[in-house]
């Protein structure tokens, strides 16, 4: 029972410090919450009054809010997470923490629980800027429901975002990574518009993606006025196989140590590197010709007559 | 009872041999010191027995416990200081020590700790606005802060300015004095020579030497060195012909290495008198450690191709 005790303070003591890194990193906190906002409020005001006709004839507002929702839900968990931890393990943060007895499980545990926080923030902010700017109605019966299938999200796209880690090589490559595989996937998600007049193929390949799936399944239950509650139990499949294979790949391919250290560097460099040559600095400082054969001249013949070579 | 038994240790990276089979053991409560050039496998080897990387081949065993599978257990009782880790730079010194504390069983108080890497002042600053000598007592903080029995330090003052290149060794012996074990590596003879209880020397992935710095350093094993001077400008100088096999010359020095001392030096006094010539700056010296150790490091044959090195077993 300590022992639980000890692990869950231990947890609790990680949140607090993750989400202080958080705020002391504006920027990160800014990509997080400020952009699904500005997208909101933009497009909201480009299509304010219109109605969607294959949705049942709903305002856009009523289409988009939940959108957002999944967005901001994506942006908080996948993007952050990718980010945040290959900048954590190139910088070696991570091969640290391997060497003392925090277990690593706590450690990632405590990562996601303090993105799903951001991510929550972030979703409530969306409501309510909805709401008071364009008059978002929100589906309060299906809340509960919704916050199930919220929860699901965030384990899964936090899981795909640890999957994807292992396949970022160097930290400048994180950023590119998670927006380029983040975006296309939103505009065939009904995420930036719906979809619903797209080609049947691309409907059925998008669906078998996770990010559908999770933003049909808020927009119906959130968006409609007095829809009936009902969850879609393929759409929980789907979201729910993406995360339980992402946790798999991750616990299989998961690295704490920066890609230059892992191996290579000795294969690259001899193991008796050659000794400094004064001597060879020397007679580079007397202008003197290397004792190495010259390159070939690239030019022969009279002067003007230059051979082609190649 | 040792700390650290190491047996037959091999790694290899793809093709090439990183270590070549290698035994040492640790006693509890000793420090113990590796010395080599860059790139000759001390820190692949302290890694292995932090439980970083694992090995292609041999035995390990690190306080009792095999490092690989030690998890939890083994790291409550470790301390480590990495050769380069990254840190959280917008956390304070106080928070990151009490972080890493609140991990252990029994951590020591933070204040305390960062008292004694010399950081009182830096209590509330952010680590990521302190210099690189600073940010490297961090580290140190870091590693003791879980009251470790066991502490791997790889090159852990490199980097930093004599007074806190004192300060840390003043700390190491005061780790010792409380039983602490030591791994270390450096590049600093004179650290090893200070710090050391016993060392071992690497040379591409193998132990050359291994002792301690006094008997490395033991004139019976390494002959003595006659230095002199002729005056300047002289012509090389026919030496007898016993003499120029063993003299080397640098600059105006000449440098007679023998395990013959007395004989040697009647030889070449009765040869300077007998041409007349005034022996400058004679002295007769033990080699330093660093003489030892840069002959070590030199005349280590060069490997074959490294396709061609032995495969671990």
């Amino acid at each position: 029972m300590s022992k639980l005790w000890k692990d869950f303070r231990i947890f609790a003591g990680q949140m607090r410090y993750q989400l202080r890194l958080l705020l002391r990193t504006p920027m990160a906190a800014f990509a997080t919450i400020v952009i699904p906002l500005m997208v909101l409020l933009a497009v909201g005001l480009l299509y304010r009054g219109s109605h969607i006709g294959s949705r049942g004839d709903i305002a856009y507002i009523q289409f988009f809010d939940p959108a957002m929702i999944a967005f901001a839900t994506v942006t908080a968990c996948y993007m952050s997470v990718v980010s945040t931890t290959v900048v954590s393990r190139e910088q070696g943060i991570l091969k640290r923490l391997r060497s003392t007895p925090l277990p690593p499980w706590l450690y990632l545990a405590a990562k996601v629980a303090t993105v799903a926080l951001v991510a929550f923030v972030s979703s409530v902010t969306v409501i309510a800027v909805g709401a008071g700017v364009y008059g978002f109605h929100l589906n309060w019966g299906a809340v509960p429901a919704a916050l199930l299938v919220w929860v699901i999200a965030v384990v899964s796209f936090s899981a795909l975002g640890l999957a994807v880690t292992t396949l970022v090589p160097r930290a400048e490559a994180a950023l590119p990574v998670a927006w380029g595989s983040m975006l296309p996937l939103c505009f065939v998600s009904d995420v930036f518009q719906p979809i619903d007049g797209a080609p049947e193929w691309l409907r059925a390949v998008a669906s078998s993606l996770p990010l559908r799936p999770f933003a049909d399944e808020l927009e119906s239950l959130l968006g409609p006025r007095g829809a009936p509650v009902a969850l879609n139990s393929r759409h929980l499949e789907v979201l729910a196989l993406w995360g339980v294979v992402a946790i798999v790949f991750a616990l299989a391919s998961f690295r704490w140590q920066p890609s230059g250290q892992r191996r290579g560097l000795i294969r690259r460099a001899p193991l008796t590197p050659r000794p400094f040559s004064p001597e060879r600095l020397a007679a580079l400082l007397r202008r003197e010709k290397p004792d190495a054969p010259s390159r070939p001249a690239r030019h022969g013949g009279w002067p003007g007559f230059g051979r082609r070579t190649g | 009872m040792s700390a650290i038994e190491v047996t037959d240790l091999f790694k290899s990276y793809g093709d090439a041999n990183a270590l070549r089979g290698i035994c040492f053991s640790v006693q509890e409560g000793e420090i113990f010191a590796m010395l080599g050039a860059n790139g000759a496998g001390k820190t692949t080897t302290l890694e292995i027995l932090e439980g970083h990387r694992r090995r292609s081949g041999g035995k390990v065993s690190v306080l009792g416990l095999d490092p690989e599978h030690g998890g939890r257990a083994l790291r409550e009782r470790i301390g480590v200081v990495l050769q380069s880790a990254g840190i959280d730079g917008e956390l304070t010194v106080k928070e990151l020590v009490s972080m890493y504390g609140a991990w252990y069983r029994h951590p020591l108080p933070t204040d305390e700790v960062i008292s004694a890497v010399g950081l009182e002042e830096k209590y509330h600053a952010r680590v990521g606005t302190l210099s690189g000598g600073q940010q490297r007592r961090v580290d140190l903080a870091l590693a003791l802060v879980g009251d470790p029995e066991l502490i791997f330090l790889d090159e852990p003052t490199t980097g930093f300015d004599p007074v806190a290149r004192r300060r840390t060794w003043e700390l190491i012996d005061a780790l010792r004095r409380y039983g602490r074990t030591i791994v270390l590596t450096s590049h600093y003879l004179d650290e090893v020579q200070h710090l050391a209880d016993r060392m071992v020397v690497m040379v591409d992935g193998r132990i050359v030497a291994e002792g301690t710095p006094e008997s490395l350093g033991a004139s019976e094993l390494h002959g003595t060195l006659i230095r002199f001077q002729l005056r300047g400008g002289d012509p090389v100088v026919a030496l007898p012909p016993k003499l120029a096999k063993i003299v080397s010359i640098h600059g105006g020095e000449y440098t007679v290495r023998t395990t013959d001392t007395t004989a040697t030096l009647l030889e070449l006094c009765r040869w300077a008198v007998a041409k007349r010539f005034e022996l400058r700056s004679l002295e007769v010296v033990k080699p330093s450690l660093e003489d030892i150790y840069l002959e070590l490091v030199r005349s280590e044959p060069a490997e074959a191709p490294l396709d061609a090195g032995e495969e671990p077993a």
